[in-house]
Protein backbone atom coordinates (compact mmCIF):
# COMPACT_ATOMS: atom_id res chain seq x y z
CA UNK A 1 0.00 0.00 0.00
CA UNK A 2 0.92 3.22 -0.77
CA UNK A 3 1.78 5.41 2.25
CA UNK A 4 -0.30 8.42 3.05
CA UNK A 5 2.26 10.23 5.28
CA UNK A 6 6.27 10.25 4.87
CA UNK A 7 7.45 8.57 8.17
CA UNK A 8 11.10 9.80 9.64
CA UNK A 9 12.52 7.83 12.38
CA UNK A 10 14.64 8.34 14.37
CA UNK A 11 17.89 6.07 14.63
CA UNK A 12 21.54 5.89 16.26
CA UNK A 13 22.98 2.34 15.24
CA UNK A 14 23.88 0.81 12.70
CA UNK A 15 21.66 -2.32 13.24
CA UNK A 16 17.88 -0.40 13.43
CA UNK A 17 17.54 0.24 9.36
CA UNK A 18 16.45 -2.77 8.42
CA UNK A 19 13.90 -3.03 11.86
CA UNK A 20 12.63 0.28 11.00
CA UNK A 21 11.85 -0.10 7.13
CA UNK A 22 10.14 -3.43 8.18
CA UNK A 23 8.17 -1.11 10.87
CA UNK A 24 6.63 1.19 8.17
CA UNK A 25 9.61 4.12 8.33
CA UNK A 26 10.21 5.75 5.08
CA UNK A 27 12.84 7.99 6.01
CA UNK A 28 15.48 8.48 8.88
CA UNK A 29 17.44 10.93 10.95
CA UNK A 30 20.76 10.73 13.18
CA UNK A 31 23.02 12.90 14.97
CA UNK A 32 26.99 12.49 14.71
CA UNK A 33 29.63 14.10 16.53
CA UNK A 34 33.13 12.79 16.33
CA UNK A 35 33.84 11.77 20.04
CA UNK A 36 36.87 14.06 20.22
CA UNK A 37 34.54 17.18 20.26
CA UNK A 38 33.96 15.98 23.92
CA UNK A 39 36.93 17.78 24.89
CA UNK A 40 35.72 21.04 23.85
CA UNK A 41 32.05 21.07 23.79
CA UNK A 42 30.45 18.35 26.07
CA UNK A 43 28.13 16.09 23.68
CA UNK A 44 25.66 16.02 27.29
CA UNK A 45 25.05 19.11 27.42
CA UNK A 46 23.13 19.12 23.55
CA UNK A 47 25.27 22.43 22.53
CA UNK A 48 26.01 20.62 18.96
CA UNK A 49 22.98 19.01 18.81
CA UNK A 50 19.80 19.19 20.48
CA UNK A 51 20.33 15.89 21.92
CA UNK A 52 22.65 14.45 24.16
CA UNK A 53 24.76 10.94 24.26
CA UNK A 54 22.57 8.54 23.60
CA UNK A 55 20.75 10.06 20.28
CA UNK A 56 24.03 11.21 18.31
CA UNK A 57 26.18 8.59 16.47
CA UNK A 58 29.89 9.66 17.90
CA UNK A 59 32.05 7.07 15.88
CA UNK A 60 32.56 7.68 12.57
CA UNK A 61 32.71 3.85 10.91
CA UNK A 62 30.02 3.05 12.79
CA UNK A 63 27.79 5.92 11.36
CA UNK A 64 29.09 5.14 8.00
CA UNK A 65 27.34 1.21 8.58
CA UNK A 66 24.36 2.65 9.60
CA UNK A 67 23.75 5.16 6.25
CA UNK A 68 25.07 2.41 4.23
CA UNK A 69 22.81 -0.12 5.92
CA UNK A 70 19.85 2.52 5.41
CA UNK A 71 20.58 2.81 1.60
CA UNK A 72 20.22 -0.83 0.95
CA UNK A 73 16.91 -0.57 2.59
CA UNK A 74 16.25 2.27 0.19
CA UNK A 75 15.94 4.76 3.54
CA UNK A 76 17.45 8.31 3.26
CA UNK A 77 18.89 9.58 5.60
CA UNK A 78 18.89 13.57 7.13
CA UNK A 79 21.63 14.31 9.91
CA UNK A 80 21.14 16.89 12.80
CA UNK A 81 23.37 19.81 13.10
CA UNK A 82 20.63 21.94 15.05
CA UNK A 83 22.48 22.97 17.79
CA UNK A 84 23.13 27.38 17.72
CA UNK A 85 26.59 27.77 16.89
CA UNK A 86 29.09 30.30 17.51
CA UNK A 87 31.91 32.17 15.49
CA UNK A 88 34.91 29.35 16.84
CA UNK A 89 32.32 26.32 16.19
CA UNK A 90 31.77 27.37 12.81
CA UNK A 91 34.75 25.40 10.90
CA UNK A 92 33.89 22.37 12.88
CA UNK A 93 30.60 22.75 11.57
CA UNK A 94 31.10 23.34 8.49
CA UNK A 95 33.77 20.03 8.24
CA UNK A 96 31.24 17.86 9.86
CA UNK A 97 28.81 18.55 7.42
CA UNK A 98 31.09 18.26 4.47
CA UNK A 99 32.26 14.63 5.68
CA UNK A 100 28.54 13.53 6.65
CA UNK A 101 27.40 15.06 3.51
CA UNK A 102 29.87 12.86 1.29
CA UNK A 103 28.08 9.79 2.02
CA UNK A 104 25.14 8.92 -0.67
CA UNK A 105 22.78 7.74 1.81
CA UNK A 106 22.33 11.19 3.40
CA UNK A 107 19.75 12.97 1.89
CA UNK A 108 20.14 16.55 3.45
CA UNK A 109 20.91 18.04 6.95
CA UNK A 110 18.53 19.19 9.66
CA UNK A 111 19.45 22.91 10.77
CA UNK A 112 18.19 25.98 12.80
CA UNK A 113 21.03 28.49 13.05
CA UNK A 114 20.66 31.07 10.71
CA UNK A 115 24.16 32.10 10.53
CA UNK A 116 24.57 28.26 9.50
CA UNK A 117 21.80 28.79 6.83
CA UNK A 118 23.68 32.11 5.18
CA UNK A 119 27.11 30.05 5.27
CA UNK A 120 25.12 27.08 3.29
CA UNK A 121 23.92 29.47 1.11
CA UNK A 122 27.17 31.13 0.82
CA UNK A 123 28.67 27.74 -0.03
CA UNK A 124 26.30 26.56 -2.20
CA UNK A 125 25.67 23.34 -0.17
CA UNK A 126 24.17 20.92 -2.37
CA UNK A 127 21.69 18.30 -0.30
CA UNK A 128 18.57 19.01 1.16
CA UNK A 129 18.17 21.49 3.71
CA UNK A 130 15.64 20.87 6.30
CA UNK A 131 14.72 23.45 9.05
CA UNK A 132 14.50 21.63 12.96
CA UNK A 133 12.01 22.48 15.46
CA UNK A 134 14.63 24.70 17.02
CA UNK A 135 13.20 27.06 13.71
CA UNK A 136 10.04 27.71 15.48
CA UNK A 137 7.60 27.86 12.54
CA UNK A 138 4.38 28.96 14.05
CA UNK A 139 3.02 30.85 10.37
CA UNK A 140 3.74 30.45 6.29
CA UNK A 141 5.81 33.67 6.18
CA UNK A 142 8.35 32.23 8.25
CA UNK A 143 8.37 29.28 5.77
CA UNK A 144 8.79 32.00 2.96
CA UNK A 145 12.10 33.44 5.22
CA UNK A 146 13.66 29.44 5.75
CA UNK A 147 13.09 29.22 2.06
CA UNK A 148 14.61 31.99 0.85
CA UNK A 149 17.62 30.60 2.80
CA UNK A 150 17.60 27.76 0.92
CA UNK A 151 15.17 25.41 2.78
CA UNK A 152 13.52 22.68 1.12
CA UNK A 153 11.49 21.38 3.80
CA UNK A 154 10.57 22.60 7.76
CA UNK A 155 9.10 21.00 10.79
CA UNK A 156 6.90 22.79 12.18
CA UNK A 157 6.28 23.66 16.01
CA UNK A 158 4.30 21.06 18.31
CA UNK A 159 2.52 24.20 19.55
CA UNK A 160 -0.06 24.57 16.89
CA UNK A 161 -3.19 23.59 16.05
CA UNK A 162 -4.34 21.23 13.17
CA UNK A 163 -6.52 24.46 11.41
CA UNK A 164 -2.52 26.39 11.41
CA UNK A 165 -1.28 23.41 10.19
CA UNK A 166 -3.19 22.90 7.10
CA UNK A 167 -3.31 26.92 6.02
CA UNK A 168 0.73 26.51 6.28
CA UNK A 169 0.97 23.28 4.34
CA UNK A 170 -1.58 24.74 1.67
CA UNK A 171 0.24 28.08 1.52
CA UNK A 172 3.23 26.77 0.03
CA UNK A 173 2.86 23.01 -1.70
CA UNK A 174 6.32 23.43 -3.67
CA UNK A 175 7.69 22.76 0.16
CA UNK A 176 7.88 20.20 2.50
CA UNK A 177 6.40 19.72 5.76
CA UNK A 178 7.19 17.76 8.70
CA UNK A 179 5.07 17.50 11.88
CA UNK A 180 5.67 15.39 15.46
CA UNK A 181 3.87 12.02 15.30
CA UNK A 182 5.03 10.51 18.47
CA UNK A 183 7.72 10.26 21.11
CA UNK A 184 9.20 12.86 23.90
CA UNK A 185 7.37 15.84 24.69
CA UNK A 186 8.01 18.89 26.36
CA UNK A 187 5.62 21.76 27.78
CA UNK A 188 7.89 24.41 26.27
CA UNK A 189 8.56 25.76 23.05
CA UNK A 190 11.84 23.49 21.38
CA UNK A 191 13.51 26.18 19.97
CA UNK A 192 12.82 29.18 22.23
CA UNK A 193 13.77 27.37 25.29
CA UNK A 194 16.74 27.81 27.72
CA UNK A 195 16.44 25.27 30.01
CA UNK A 196 19.58 23.47 30.66
CA UNK A 197 19.69 19.37 30.32
CA UNK A 198 22.78 17.22 31.04
CA UNK A 199 21.86 14.16 28.28
CA UNK A 200 24.18 12.24 30.33
CA UNK A 201 24.98 8.35 30.06
CA UNK A 202 26.43 7.64 33.57
CA UNK A 203 27.41 4.21 34.77
CA UNK A 204 24.69 4.13 37.14
CA UNK A 205 25.52 0.54 38.79
CA UNK A 206 28.79 2.24 40.17
CA UNK A 207 29.07 3.46 43.44
CA UNK A 208 31.53 6.06 42.43
CA UNK A 209 29.84 8.12 39.57
CA UNK A 210 31.72 10.19 37.44
CA UNK A 211 28.51 13.11 36.20
CA UNK A 212 29.01 16.77 34.53
CA UNK A 213 25.57 16.65 36.97
CA UNK A 214 26.33 16.08 40.50
CA UNK A 215 22.08 16.39 41.04
CA UNK A 216 21.85 13.62 38.16
CA UNK A 217 18.84 14.32 35.56
CA UNK A 218 17.51 16.89 37.54
CA UNK A 219 17.43 20.12 35.16
CA UNK A 220 15.46 23.46 35.82
CA UNK A 221 12.26 22.50 33.85
CA UNK A 222 11.93 19.14 35.76
CA UNK A 223 12.35 21.71 39.44
CA UNK A 224 9.63 23.55 37.66
CA UNK A 225 7.15 20.58 37.19
CA UNK A 226 7.94 19.28 40.56
CA UNK A 227 7.59 22.82 42.33
CA UNK A 228 4.26 23.32 40.51
CA UNK A 229 2.76 20.18 41.84
CA UNK A 230 3.94 19.88 45.20
CA UNK A 231 3.41 23.63 45.77
CA UNK A 232 -0.37 22.95 44.09
CA UNK A 233 -2.20 23.51 47.22
CA UNK A 234 -0.55 26.91 48.52
CA UNK A 235 -0.95 28.27 44.73
CA UNK A 236 -5.02 27.47 44.73
CA UNK A 237 -4.95 28.97 48.39
CA UNK A 238 -2.76 31.69 47.82
CA UNK A 239 -3.80 32.52 44.16
CA UNK A 240 -6.71 30.56 43.56
CA UNK A 241 -5.05 28.96 40.52
CA UNK A 242 -5.03 25.07 39.30
CA UNK A 243 -2.04 23.49 39.69
CA UNK A 244 -3.97 20.01 38.26
CA UNK A 245 -2.96 19.64 34.98
CA UNK A 246 0.54 21.16 34.32
CA UNK A 247 2.35 17.80 33.86
CA UNK A 248 0.17 16.41 30.91
CA UNK A 249 2.63 17.61 28.60
CA UNK A 250 6.02 16.94 29.89
CA UNK A 251 5.68 13.15 28.98
CA UNK A 252 5.45 10.77 25.47
CA UNK A 253 2.60 12.73 23.39
CA UNK A 254 1.60 11.58 19.85
CA UNK A 255 -0.85 13.51 17.26
CA UNK A 256 -2.46 9.97 15.55
CA UNK A 257 -5.84 11.49 16.18
CA UNK A 258 -4.96 14.95 14.17
CA UNK A 259 -3.87 12.50 11.23
CA UNK A 260 -7.79 12.02 10.17
CA UNK A 261 -7.57 16.08 10.18
CA UNK A 262 -4.52 16.37 7.79
CA UNK A 263 -5.36 13.49 5.56
CA UNK A 264 -6.22 15.30 2.53
CA UNK A 265 -2.42 17.28 2.42
CA UNK A 266 -0.01 16.01 0.44
CA UNK A 267 3.79 17.34 1.74
CA UNK A 268 3.84 16.14 5.39
CA UNK A 269 6.21 13.50 6.95
CA UNK A 270 5.71 12.19 10.51
CA UNK A 271 8.68 12.74 12.52
CA UNK A 272 9.22 9.69 15.43
CA UNK A 273 10.97 11.63 18.37
CA UNK A 274 13.10 8.71 19.64
CA UNK A 275 15.93 6.44 19.15
CA UNK A 276 16.18 3.73 21.47
CA UNK A 277 14.91 -0.60 21.03
CA UNK A 278 10.84 0.79 21.01
CA UNK A 279 11.22 3.04 18.35
CA UNK A 280 9.97 0.13 16.19
CA UNK A 281 6.39 0.24 17.71
CA UNK A 282 6.09 3.82 17.55
CA UNK A 283 6.66 3.68 13.47
CA UNK A 284 4.02 1.03 13.66
CA UNK A 285 1.56 2.52 15.55
CA UNK A 286 1.63 5.64 13.04
CA UNK A 287 1.73 3.44 10.10
CA UNK A 288 -0.82 1.58 11.33
CA UNK A 289 -3.27 4.81 11.92
CA UNK A 290 -2.18 6.07 8.97
CA UNK A 291 -2.98 3.50 6.93
CA UNK A 292 -6.52 3.42 8.47
CA UNK A 293 -7.80 6.74 7.95
CA UNK A 294 -9.79 5.61 4.52
CA UNK A 295 -10.91 2.46 5.60
CA UNK A 296 -13.20 4.74 8.89
CA UNK A 297 -16.04 5.90 8.87
CA UNK A 298 -15.96 8.74 10.86
CA UNK A 299 -12.96 10.74 12.83
CA UNK A 300 -15.35 9.27 16.29
CA UNK A 301 -14.49 5.56 15.34
CA UNK A 302 -10.82 7.01 13.82
CA UNK A 303 -10.28 7.95 17.63
CA UNK A 304 -11.04 4.89 18.80
CA UNK A 305 -8.88 2.86 16.75
CA UNK A 306 -6.17 5.34 17.73
CA UNK A 307 -6.44 4.47 21.21
CA UNK A 308 -6.66 0.81 20.67
CA UNK A 309 -3.38 0.93 19.06
CA UNK A 310 -1.92 2.82 21.62
CA UNK A 311 -3.27 -0.19 24.03
CA UNK A 312 -2.21 -3.46 21.96
CA UNK A 313 1.12 -1.69 21.23
CA UNK A 314 1.77 -1.32 24.79
CA UNK A 315 2.67 2.47 24.00
CA UNK A 316 0.36 4.37 26.55
CA UNK A 317 -3.03 4.44 27.49
CA UNK A 318 -4.43 7.48 26.15
CA UNK A 319 -6.72 9.85 28.25
CA UNK A 320 -6.81 12.79 25.47
CA UNK A 321 -4.38 15.39 26.74
CA UNK A 322 -1.25 13.86 25.93
CA UNK A 323 -1.71 15.23 22.74
CA UNK A 324 0.79 17.22 20.00
CA UNK A 325 -0.83 20.08 18.41
CA UNK A 326 -3.99 20.39 21.03
CA UNK A 327 -4.11 24.01 20.80
CA UNK B 1 28.68 55.08 28.28
CA UNK B 2 25.57 56.25 28.91
CA UNK B 3 23.01 53.83 29.07
CA UNK B 4 19.49 54.92 27.71
CA UNK B 5 16.57 54.02 30.21
CA UNK B 6 13.65 52.24 28.55
CA UNK B 7 10.33 51.13 30.45
CA UNK B 8 8.36 47.72 28.58
CA UNK B 9 4.86 47.95 29.52
CA UNK B 10 1.74 45.83 27.05
CA UNK B 11 -1.26 48.24 27.99
CA UNK B 12 -1.66 51.97 28.41
CA UNK B 13 -3.23 51.61 31.49
CA UNK B 14 0.55 50.90 32.85
CA UNK B 15 1.42 54.34 31.07
CA UNK B 16 2.62 55.63 34.21
CA UNK B 17 5.08 53.45 34.85
CA UNK B 18 7.05 54.96 32.37
CA UNK B 19 8.14 58.38 34.38
CA UNK B 20 11.33 58.83 34.47
CA UNK B 21 12.47 56.72 31.42
CA UNK B 22 13.58 57.99 28.28
CA UNK B 23 11.88 55.35 26.23
CA UNK B 24 9.09 53.26 26.23
CA UNK B 25 9.26 49.61 24.76
CA UNK B 26 4.97 48.73 23.68
CA UNK B 27 3.67 45.76 23.15
CA UNK B 28 5.38 41.55 24.33
CA UNK B 29 7.80 39.04 23.51
CA UNK B 30 5.57 36.40 24.07
CA UNK B 31 2.31 36.27 23.89
CA UNK B 32 -0.19 37.16 21.19
CA UNK B 33 -2.64 38.15 23.12
CA UNK B 34 -0.58 41.09 24.39
CA UNK B 35 0.32 42.50 20.86
CA UNK B 36 -0.17 46.32 20.01
CA UNK B 37 -3.19 47.40 18.88
CA UNK B 38 -4.03 50.06 15.76
CA UNK B 39 -6.21 51.93 19.40
CA UNK B 40 -3.08 51.51 21.61
CA UNK B 41 -0.81 52.90 19.29
CA UNK B 42 -3.26 55.85 18.85
CA UNK B 43 -3.36 56.27 22.57
CA UNK B 44 0.19 56.15 22.89
CA UNK B 45 1.07 58.30 19.73
CA UNK B 46 -0.63 61.16 22.04
CA UNK B 47 0.59 60.55 25.33
CA UNK B 48 3.69 59.38 24.87
CA UNK B 49 5.00 63.03 25.52
CA UNK B 50 8.05 63.35 22.92
CA UNK B 51 9.12 60.02 24.03
CA UNK B 52 10.29 57.43 21.55
CA UNK B 53 8.65 54.60 21.18
CA UNK B 54 9.54 50.30 20.29
CA UNK B 55 7.05 48.42 19.30
CA UNK B 56 7.44 45.12 20.47
CA UNK B 57 6.08 41.82 18.88
CA UNK B 58 5.79 38.55 20.16
CA UNK B 59 6.12 35.25 17.72
CA UNK B 60 2.54 34.50 15.80
CA UNK B 61 0.98 31.24 15.04
CA UNK B 62 -0.88 31.04 11.63
CA UNK B 63 -4.23 32.06 13.12
CA UNK B 64 -3.02 35.38 14.36
CA UNK B 65 -1.20 36.60 11.57
CA UNK B 66 -3.79 38.91 10.08
CA UNK B 67 -3.61 40.67 13.35
CA UNK B 68 -0.08 42.61 12.71
CA UNK B 69 -1.29 43.80 9.76
CA UNK B 70 -3.49 47.20 10.83
CA UNK B 71 -0.67 48.21 13.54
CA UNK B 72 2.11 47.89 11.19
CA UNK B 73 0.39 50.22 8.96
CA UNK B 74 0.04 52.40 11.64
CA UNK B 75 3.86 52.31 12.76
CA UNK B 76 5.30 52.86 9.50
CA UNK B 77 2.69 55.93 9.06
CA UNK B 78 4.08 57.70 12.95
CA UNK B 79 7.52 56.23 12.52
CA UNK B 80 8.94 59.15 13.44
CA UNK B 81 7.18 58.46 17.08
CA UNK B 82 7.37 54.57 16.79
CA UNK B 83 11.10 54.29 15.44
CA UNK B 84 11.88 50.87 16.02
CA UNK B 85 10.06 47.20 15.88
CA UNK B 86 11.41 44.50 17.92
CA UNK B 87 10.94 41.01 16.41
CA UNK B 88 10.41 37.35 17.71
CA UNK B 89 9.43 35.62 14.78
CA UNK B 90 11.38 35.33 11.93
CA UNK B 91 7.69 35.29 9.36
CA UNK B 92 7.16 38.43 10.84
CA UNK B 93 10.45 39.65 10.24
CA UNK B 94 10.11 38.98 6.60
CA UNK B 95 6.86 40.35 6.10
CA UNK B 96 7.81 43.71 7.38
CA UNK B 97 11.07 43.44 5.45
CA UNK B 98 8.33 42.67 1.93
CA UNK B 99 6.20 45.15 2.86
CA UNK B 100 7.99 47.81 4.57
CA UNK B 101 11.91 47.70 4.03
CA UNK B 102 12.32 50.96 5.76
CA UNK B 103 11.18 50.50 9.17
CA UNK B 104 14.35 49.60 11.25
CA UNK B 105 13.89 46.41 13.21
CA UNK B 106 15.81 44.89 16.83
CA UNK B 107 15.97 41.36 16.73
CA UNK B 108 14.11 40.32 20.37
CA UNK B 109 15.31 37.94 23.30
CA UNK B 110 13.80 34.73 21.94
CA UNK B 111 15.98 35.06 18.33
CA UNK B 112 19.07 35.90 20.05
CA UNK B 113 19.10 32.54 21.58
CA UNK B 114 21.52 33.41 24.97
CA UNK B 115 21.64 30.24 27.25
CA UNK B 116 20.18 31.65 30.39
CA UNK B 117 18.81 29.00 32.92
CA UNK B 118 21.04 30.24 36.39
CA UNK B 119 20.30 25.75 36.76
CA UNK B 120 23.45 25.48 34.92
CA UNK B 121 26.19 28.22 36.72
CA UNK B 122 27.52 25.89 39.14
CA UNK B 123 28.36 23.60 36.37
CA UNK B 124 30.03 25.37 33.82
CA UNK B 125 31.44 27.45 36.50
CA UNK B 126 32.96 24.33 37.71
CA UNK B 127 31.77 25.14 40.80
CA UNK B 128 30.05 21.91 41.77
CA UNK B 129 30.50 19.74 44.93
CA UNK B 130 30.44 15.96 45.30
CA UNK B 131 27.37 14.47 46.08
CA UNK B 132 25.90 11.68 47.43
CA UNK B 133 23.00 9.89 47.39
CA UNK B 134 21.58 6.91 48.58
CA UNK B 135 25.07 4.94 48.90
CA UNK B 136 26.42 6.47 45.83
CA UNK B 137 29.16 9.57 45.53
CA UNK B 138 28.92 11.62 42.66
CA UNK B 139 32.05 13.25 41.57
CA UNK B 140 31.38 16.38 38.95
CA UNK B 141 33.42 16.15 35.70
CA UNK B 142 36.03 19.28 34.84
CA UNK B 143 33.53 21.05 32.56
CA UNK B 144 35.76 22.12 30.07
CA UNK B 145 36.62 26.26 29.09
CA UNK B 146 35.02 26.40 25.51
CA UNK B 147 31.83 25.29 27.04
CA UNK B 148 31.75 28.31 29.44
CA UNK B 149 32.82 30.59 26.71
CA UNK B 150 29.94 28.83 24.51
CA UNK B 151 27.60 29.91 27.39
CA UNK B 152 28.35 33.24 27.28
CA UNK B 153 27.96 34.05 23.66
CA UNK B 154 24.49 35.19 22.11
CA UNK B 155 23.31 34.07 18.23
CA UNK B 156 23.97 37.69 16.62
CA UNK B 157 27.90 37.78 17.52
CA UNK B 158 29.02 35.70 14.42
CA UNK B 159 30.27 38.35 11.65
CA UNK B 160 28.28 36.43 8.86
CA UNK B 161 25.05 37.50 10.71
CA UNK B 162 26.31 40.63 11.44
CA UNK B 163 26.34 41.70 7.36
CA UNK B 164 22.57 40.10 7.38
CA UNK B 165 21.55 42.41 10.14
CA UNK B 166 22.88 45.55 8.32
CA UNK B 167 21.18 44.43 4.69
CA UNK B 168 18.04 44.00 6.47
CA UNK B 169 17.82 47.09 8.52
CA UNK B 170 18.42 45.69 12.24
CA UNK B 171 20.10 47.48 14.43
CA UNK B 172 19.97 46.81 17.21
CA UNK B 173 20.11 43.37 19.53
CA UNK B 174 18.12 42.48 22.41
CA UNK B 175 19.76 40.61 25.41
CA UNK B 176 19.84 39.19 29.14
CA UNK B 177 22.20 39.86 31.68
CA UNK B 178 23.19 36.38 32.26
CA UNK B 179 23.95 34.64 35.43
CA UNK B 180 27.69 34.49 34.23
CA UNK B 181 29.91 36.31 31.63
CA UNK B 182 28.52 36.86 28.35
CA UNK B 183 30.37 38.27 25.59
CA UNK B 184 28.38 40.84 23.26
CA UNK B 185 30.70 41.02 20.06
CA UNK B 186 29.02 43.73 17.56
CA UNK B 187 29.75 46.09 14.56
CA UNK B 188 29.18 49.70 15.62
CA UNK B 189 26.49 50.43 13.58
CA UNK B 190 24.46 47.28 15.66
CA UNK B 191 23.47 48.43 19.11
CA UNK B 192 22.12 46.40 21.96
CA UNK B 193 19.70 46.54 25.11
CA UNK B 194 20.14 44.30 28.36
CA UNK B 195 16.69 43.36 29.96
CA UNK B 196 16.70 43.98 33.73
CA UNK B 197 15.85 42.30 36.06
CA UNK B 198 13.79 39.50 34.92
CA UNK B 199 16.20 37.08 32.35
CA UNK B 200 13.68 35.16 30.15
CA UNK B 201 14.20 31.12 30.07
CA UNK B 202 11.22 30.03 28.73
CA UNK B 203 8.24 30.26 26.74
CA UNK B 204 4.57 28.13 26.18
CA UNK B 205 1.56 28.45 24.58
CA UNK B 206 0.52 26.11 26.64
CA UNK B 207 -0.21 29.38 29.32
CA UNK B 208 -2.93 28.21 30.97
CA UNK B 209 -1.25 25.36 32.22
CA UNK B 210 1.80 27.08 33.15
CA UNK B 211 0.67 30.47 35.02
CA UNK B 212 -2.65 27.88 36.17
CA UNK B 213 -5.45 30.07 35.13
CA UNK B 214 -6.64 27.58 32.66
CA UNK B 215 -8.17 27.91 29.65
CA UNK B 216 -10.25 31.23 27.57
CA UNK B 217 -7.66 33.78 27.73
CA UNK B 218 -8.98 36.71 29.97
CA UNK B 219 -5.48 38.10 30.59
CA UNK B 220 -5.75 36.88 34.36
CA UNK B 221 -1.96 36.10 33.93
CA UNK B 222 -1.07 39.50 34.55
CA UNK B 223 -2.74 39.62 38.38
CA UNK B 224 0.13 37.53 39.71
CA UNK B 225 3.78 36.98 38.96
CA UNK B 226 4.45 33.68 40.87
CA UNK B 227 7.79 32.76 42.42
CA UNK B 228 7.93 29.14 42.25
CA UNK B 229 9.08 27.64 45.88
CA UNK B 230 12.52 26.83 46.03
CA UNK B 231 11.92 22.95 46.26
CA UNK B 232 15.66 21.72 45.61
CA UNK B 233 16.66 25.10 43.72
CA UNK B 234 19.26 27.53 44.35
CA UNK B 235 17.22 29.61 42.25
CA UNK B 236 13.75 30.97 42.42
CA UNK B 237 12.21 30.25 38.92
CA UNK B 238 9.16 33.35 37.95
CA UNK B 239 6.41 32.40 36.01
CA UNK B 240 5.01 36.01 34.67
CA UNK B 241 2.61 35.43 31.76
CA UNK B 242 3.63 32.67 29.20
CA UNK B 243 7.30 32.54 30.33
CA UNK B 244 9.72 31.92 32.80
CA UNK B 245 12.33 33.82 33.97
CA UNK B 246 15.06 34.11 37.06
CA UNK B 247 15.84 37.65 38.61
CA UNK B 248 19.22 38.55 38.01
CA UNK B 249 19.91 40.78 41.11
CA UNK B 250 23.14 41.85 39.71
CA UNK B 251 23.37 45.57 38.05
CA UNK B 252 22.79 45.72 34.36
CA UNK B 253 25.20 48.91 34.30
CA UNK B 254 28.05 47.28 33.56
CA UNK B 255 28.14 46.16 30.03
CA UNK B 256 28.80 47.47 26.95
CA UNK B 257 24.88 48.09 25.82
CA UNK B 258 23.99 51.62 25.54
CA UNK B 259 20.59 50.74 26.81
CA UNK B 260 18.78 49.14 29.78
CA UNK B 261 14.42 47.72 29.35
CA UNK B 262 13.31 47.42 32.44
CA UNK B 263 10.62 44.46 32.57
CA UNK B 264 10.09 44.49 36.63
Amino acid sequence: MKYRFNITSGFNNSGSAGELKKAGATELYAGFFDKSVNGRYPIAFNILNRRGEDANFTDWSDFKKAVNSAEENKLPVYITFNGIYTEPQYKLIAETIKKVSSLRGVKGIIVNDIALLLLLKQNGYKKDIVISTGGTVFNSRTVAFYKSLGAKRVILDRQLCAKDILEIVNSDKSMEYEIFAFGGSCFFIDGFCSFFHCSENIDKNGKIISTYNVNMCETGCHLINENILKFSEHYKKKYGLNAGNFSQNMRHSCNLCLLYDLKNAKNISLKIVNRKQSTPSFVEAVKEASDSIDTVKSKKEYVKLCRKILKEKGLFECNGSQCFYNL
Amino acid sequence: MKKEKAKIINSVSQLDLCRGFERIYFGDEFCEYKMPSVEDLAVLKNKAHGKKITAVFPYIPQSSFKKIIKPLDFIAKNAQIFDEIVFNDWGFFYYIRENYPDLKLAIGRLLTKQKTDPFARDIILNRQKAASLKHKVFIPKKVPFETLDYFGQNAANSSIFHKFMKKNNIIRVELDALAWKSEIKLPPYIKSSIYYPYAKISTTRYCGQLNMVEKNCLKQCEKNIISLKKYRTKFSYIIKGNAIFFKNEKSAVKNQSDRIVYND
